[in-house]
């Protein structure tokens, strides 16, 4: 579903991924682990193809980084839900807005939006909040929301860029129990994270990388 | 859908970034008025030329031995000829009748006789208004028999001959380069406006909305900045020209043309300034 074949990724003239070759299967939670700078976040942007190996090649289902055109990397990340640590919520739009969002820029239908949004908002629980704007959210919260708009498009994979990161270890546990109950319904996970008490608590595949290298565990 | 998506989103980003918006609208409504100032001056100077031009004549004068017959049969002539708008048949006696008016005595106070020639002054078409073509007619007419003399006022026209085409080349020149700085000025306040919302950008990229999608929202909004500056350009030129014409200058010619132009031209800009900078962005 997921394949890294010695991928090699340079950013700004910095040599980041060194030789990289994985496999993540359908439905399967791993987390990419590695000190600041180790190229965590390299491998998910290579993942929703924001950045292409200058060595090597990615597969993300049928969508190979040798041969997919420009044009088509949106219909990739269709597929492909994605959040972080500082969320990227648009501040201006309330919580269902934020959510319908990733369902308007593909076009759907707006009773379509307006229920699928309520549902993962319950989902969430987050449903009592859908009138709020980002600015009236915890830290914890807007992650829920950054999570309902990652998987609304119904995605085969969820990659999350450290979204415990900003976060208490209360909210921090909500979060993860949702990323365990979206990989319960079949979502992979893949996510990336320097918290080692929470990788112990709900523990899964470890990728463990160092300087753009990945080391056997 | 993605139709009501677009225009909502185009007309929201008025509200998201209101002082944005006032600055681009602002700069394009100067960058239109100083080409509306320069497009009614233009028009202005054109239209003097035409008025000069069209109260060009030519004046035939015939033998004196030439009697109305002949004279009636030579203004028929010449009215036959390309590029004649008009003749107008003036006998001896009309003459006589206008060295009168312009001199203020008869003609018979002085000599004995009528000594005025039977004169056709020829009026041309627009197109025939000009040093070459008045050659070619002239000589046309000289060769008919009876006529003695043609006389017309050709310094002053084949100086704007010479020199219309100049002034006509600089003119362009100018019109060029305010409509290029006009376009550069947009560009660039709309990619500043698109930098300061790339977070906008940057979640449509994520979510997986294509290049075009992004990009519709914000021509959108370009189109309408373009509109809002045009309009506010030309409000400020009819004002303002208005204005001239009442205390300085009341002569001015004040047509539609530079107002449709500018609204067109404002759209156009604001489309295409849009589209360029929001496409590079993307990129």
């Amino acid at each position: 579903m997921i394949e890294f074949y010695n991928v090699n990724a340079i950013i700004d003239g910095k040599d980041i991924l060194k030789n990289i070759s994985f496999r993540l299967l359908k439905g399967e939670f791993a987390y990419l682990v590695g000190h600041s700078g180790a190229g965590k976040s390299t491998i998910l942007r290579l993942i929703y193809m924001d950045l292409m190996p200058v060595e090597g090649m990615v597969i993300v289902e049928q969508y190979s980084s040798a041969k997919i055109k420009p044009r088509d990397i949106p219909y990739l990340r269709r597929h492909v839900g994605v959040i972080f640590q500082d969320f990227k919520l648009l501040p201006d739009r309330n919580v269902f807005e934020n959510v319908a969002f990733a369902m308007r820029v593909i076009g759907a239908k707006s009773s379509e939006i307006k229920r699928k949004v309520l549902r993962v908002l319950a989902e969430v629980n987050l449903g009592h909040k859908r009138n709020h704007y980002p600015d009236e959210l915890s830290g914890g919260e807007k992650q829920r929301v950054a999570i309902a708009r990652a998987i609304i498009n119904n995605p085969f994979i969820v990659l999350a860029d450290e979204p415990t990161g900003n976060l208490d270890t209360v909210s921090a546990n909500e979060i993860m129990e949702i990323l365990e109950k979206i990989n319960r319904q079949g979502t992979a996970v893949l996510m990336a994270s320097h918290n080692e008490g929470l990788i112990q608590k709900y523990p899964h595949r470890i990728i463990n990388l160092k300087d753009g290298v990945m080391q056997k565990i | 859908m993605s139709f009501w998506f677009t225009l909502k989103e185009g007309l929201k980003g008025f509200q998201r970034a209101r002082l944005a918006t006032v600055i681009t609208v602002t700069s394009i409504a100067f960058a239109l008025l100083l080409i509306g100032y320069f497009a009614v001056f233009v028009l202005n100077v054109d239209a003097l030329i035409g008025d000069f031009k069209s109260r060009f004549e030519i004046e035939v004068f015939l033998d004196a031995d030439a009697n109305d017959e002949i004279g009636n049969k030579i203004s028929t002539q010449i009215k036959t000829l390309e590029g004649v708008a008009a003749v107008e048949y003036v006998d001896k006696a009309k003459a006589a009748e206008r060295f009168e008016n312009e001199f203020g005595r008869s003609v018979y106070d002085v000599l004995e006789s009528n000594p005025l020639p039977i004169t056709c002054i020829v009026t041309l078409k627009e197109d025939f208004q000009n040093t070459q073509s008045i050659g070619k007619i002239s000589d046309k007419i000289k060769t008919f028999k009876y006529v003695d003399e043609i006389v017309y006022q050709g310094d002053l026209l084949v100086l704007i001959d010479q020199y219309i085409n100049l002034v006509y080349l600089i003119a362009g020149g100018i019109g060029l380069v305010l409509c290029l700085i006009a376009f550069i000025l947009l560009y660039n306040t709309i990619r500043l406006t698109i930098f300061a919302r790339s977070d906008i950008i940057e979640i449509m990229k994520l979510v997986g909305a294509t290049s075009k999608f992004i990009r519709r929202p914000f021509v959108v909004e370009g189109f309408m900045q373009g509109f809002l500056g045009a309009i506010l350009a030309c409000g400020l030129l009819f004002l303002s020209i208005k204005l001239i014409m009442r205390f300085v200058y009341p002569y001015i010619h004040n047509q539609m043309e530079p107002y449709i132009v500018l609204t067109i031209f404002g759209i156009f800009i604001g489309f295409l300034s849009s589209r360029m900078s929001v496409s590079k962005y993307l990129q």
